[in-house]
């Protein structure tokens, strides 16, 4: 069992998500402290991209803000290196392609297994082209975490067979939708844990969502706070983890 | 469009041009899957949209190729069109790819020129990437984030080219130049004066290096160019760019 | 030509996010159930000669020839298609298949609106909705085709 497989033993897992950057490096590092206080069991931490295709406007809005003060994946490795100083809640790494791509697939995820980052989800790479990024994750010890839509159906086999770390429902689905995918991995006999995205910002929608996943995601709540909050945004989100995951132990 | 009975939405997200278009439409069919399909409009994006694109643009080089053995009894020595994403040129070219002889030239937008930002030339400054669903060649920085692209065609204001171009000028059958906004609005002057052709912009581009080319071949050489579309659309914009006050 | 795959040379292939898998895969199995259909290819062409005008003229540039004084210029006409480019051709097809996939609705993006324009005709034609997605800039340059 990997770091990432342990974490969900007994406990229904949070999976904050954050922008790197948004609004600076400084802010992402006190806010990532502020989510692991909260009791935060993953963190999801997102590389800002242009044309982030797959985001809503708020993710959106945030990677812009992040790009305006450079930050890129030599800052985010920094960045990533000097949190693990400190903490040691699971990392995983949310970022298109092409960034990964465009530094070189090895060298980038080489790098990133160096400064402590467990897991990568890659939402523009699909099971059939993930060959060129799993080999390499494989090597270094990075799960590259698989993702599943309500549209994969009969793909859900294949997909899951050789999924690491945990199975990501992604955002597109709504909860009824996520719920019937949970129960199609059950039903292939896949035991890996499920964690749902479905658009999760309050703690009702968590509290429901976990009564069929092992975890959820929160896609945009803590960027939502950062837009609004900006440098004083830390002191807010150690408050909403908080009452998130004491929904989820309720 | 709207005459049609078509919604139009206008795109405010990144540059506001096309590439922005096709990453919210890609949006919208994850949304809406079951009864709709993306009519994608080039040979770009997954497989197998290349391909699909592709073979419904292909009529244009099968009918151009018989239609020249007709009036001149053999192929041309060079086929030129505009490329985008590459939809048109694609077509121009697919029936002459296995004749050898036949050179092809891709015509891409340089903006105000491919040693500034304000460009849209893939080929000649983009380098191989993954983005809108295929890998390919795209205008992006150091750091793989995508490069907002100019042209004053909005029809070639696109970072990337489709995959299949760029497998073209890998194996060196086709080549890619570069033509900037002066000279295909230039090419879109002449046409328009010399033939009585008003084309798009994004066709003079192809006139751009037509005028180049024609005068370094000997009078019994041929080029055939593709005139992918008409420049009504265009006018007003022209005008503009010439300095003068003129709006639809 | 690419391979099963989808690629050419190293380039194409599918980066796109899993919830879009199944649409392509479905529409990849649709493509190779009627490409070489003979009554898909029979419609289609019916299309392009009757509705689009098709063939394209390939014209001889007379005077374009003699001013640049080298080689013999010929253009292949496809301003003159319905709709005014070459876009018809692309869409014609992809709104045949469609609807032999059993969709009723077209979404497309434009930049010169040219293919907006195509995929809101062919729509207009097959009885189907269309809503197309233009960059705000160019729905500004382009006005005349919104």
């Amino acid at each position: 069992m990997n770091k990432l497989e342990s974490v969900f033993t007994n406990n229904k897992v949070l999976i904050p998500f954050i922008t790197c950057g948004d609004p600076n490096r400084d802010v992402t590092k006190a806010a990532v402290r502020a989510m692991v206080e909260g009791g935060a069991d993953i963190i999801e931490l997102g590389i800002p991209f242009s044309d982030p295709t797959a985001e809503s406007p708020v993710v959106q809005a945030s990677y812009d803000r992040a790009l305006k003060v450079g930050t890129y994946a030599d800052e985010i490795f920094e960045l990533v290196s000097d949190l693990r100083k400190e903490i040691t809640v699971p990392f995983v790494l949310v970022t298109y392609a092409n960034p990964v791509f465009s530094y070189g697939t090895e060298d980038f995820i080489r790098k990133a297994a160096s400064c402590g980052i467990d897991g990568i989800i890659i939402p523009d790479v699909p099971y059939e082209e993930k060959s060129e990024f799993a080999e390499i994750c494989k090597e270094v010890g990075i799960s590259l975490i698989s993702v599943l839509a309500p549209t994969s159906t009969n793909r859900i086999s294949m997909i899951a067979k050789d999924a690491e770390g945990f199975l990501y429902i992604s955002a597109d689905a709504g909860e009824g939708e996520s719920s019937t995918v949970v129960s199609d991995v059950r039903a292939q006999g896949v035991t890996l844990p499920c964690v749902t995205s479905a658009s999760i910002s309050t703690a009702i929608q968590a509290k429901t969502a976990a009564t069929y996943s092992d975890g959820v995601v929160l896609p945009s709540g803590v960027v939502e706070l950062l837009e609004k909050y900006g440098t004083e945004a830390p002191s807010h989100i150690a408050e909403y983890i908080k009452e998130i995951k004491a929904a989820l132990q309720a | 469009m709207r005459l049609l009975g078509a919604e139009v939405i206008p795109v405010t997200s990144g540059t506001a041009t096309l590439k922005d278009a096709v990453s919210e439409c890609m949006c919208e069919w994850t949304r809406r899957i079951s009864d709709t399909h993306y009519c994608l409009g080039s040979v770009m994006g997954p497989h197998p949209f290349p391909t699909i694109v592709r073979d419904f643009q292909a009529v244009i080089s099968r009918e151009s190729r018989a239609q020249i053995l007709k009036a001149e009894g053999r192929l041309p020595d060079a086929v030129l069109a505009c490329v985008g994403g590459g939809s048109n040129a694609i077509g121009s070219f697919y029936h002459y790819i296995p004749d050898q002889d036949v050179k092809l030239i891709g015509c891409e937008a340089a903006g105000r020129g491919i040693d500034t930002f304000e460009t849209a030339a893939t080929i000649n400054t983009g380098r191989l990437g993954i983005f809108h669903g295929m890998k390919s060649y795209f205008c992006q920085d150091e750091h793989g984030q995508i490069a907002p692209v100019y042209s004053i065609s909005a029809g070639l204001d696109y970072p990337g080219i489709g995959p299949e171009h760029a497998n073209l000028y890998d194996s060196g059958r086709a080549s890619y130049v570069a033509i900037t906004d002066d000279e295909a609005v230039n090419a879109f002057e002449y046409l328009s004066r010399v033939e009585g052709i008003i084309p798009a912009i994004e066709s003079a581009h192809a006139i751009a290096h037509v005028m180049k080319l024609a005068p370094t071949m000997s009078k019994d050489q041929i080029i055939v160019a593709t005139i992918s579309g008409r420049g009504d659309k265009d006018c007003a914009a022209i005008a503009r760019y010439r300095g003068e006050d003129i709006h639809e | 030509m690419s391979n099963p795959n989808g690629r050419f040379g190293i380039h194409g292939g599918q980066y796109i996010p899993e919830i879009l898998m199944n649409a392509v895969n479905e529409l990849e199995a649709a493509y190779n159930r009627y490409k070489d259909d003979p009554e898909f290819n029979a419609e289609l062409q019916d299309l392009l000669d009757n509705y689009a005008g098709r063939p394209s003229r390939l014209y001889f540039a007379e005077k374009m020839t003699k001013d640049l004084g080298g080689a013999k210029i010929y253009l292949k006409r496809e301003d003159l298609n319905h709709t005014g480019s070459h876009k018809i051709n692309n869409v014609l097809g992809q709104a045949l298949l469609a609807k032999k996939m059993g969709k009723t609705r077209l979404i497309a993006e434009t930049g010169a609106g040219q293919h907006g324009v195509a995929t809101a005709t062919a729509a207009a034609l097959m009885g189907m909705e269309c809503v197309i997605f233009m960059g705000k800039e160019d729905t500004i340059r382009q006005a005349l085709n919104v």
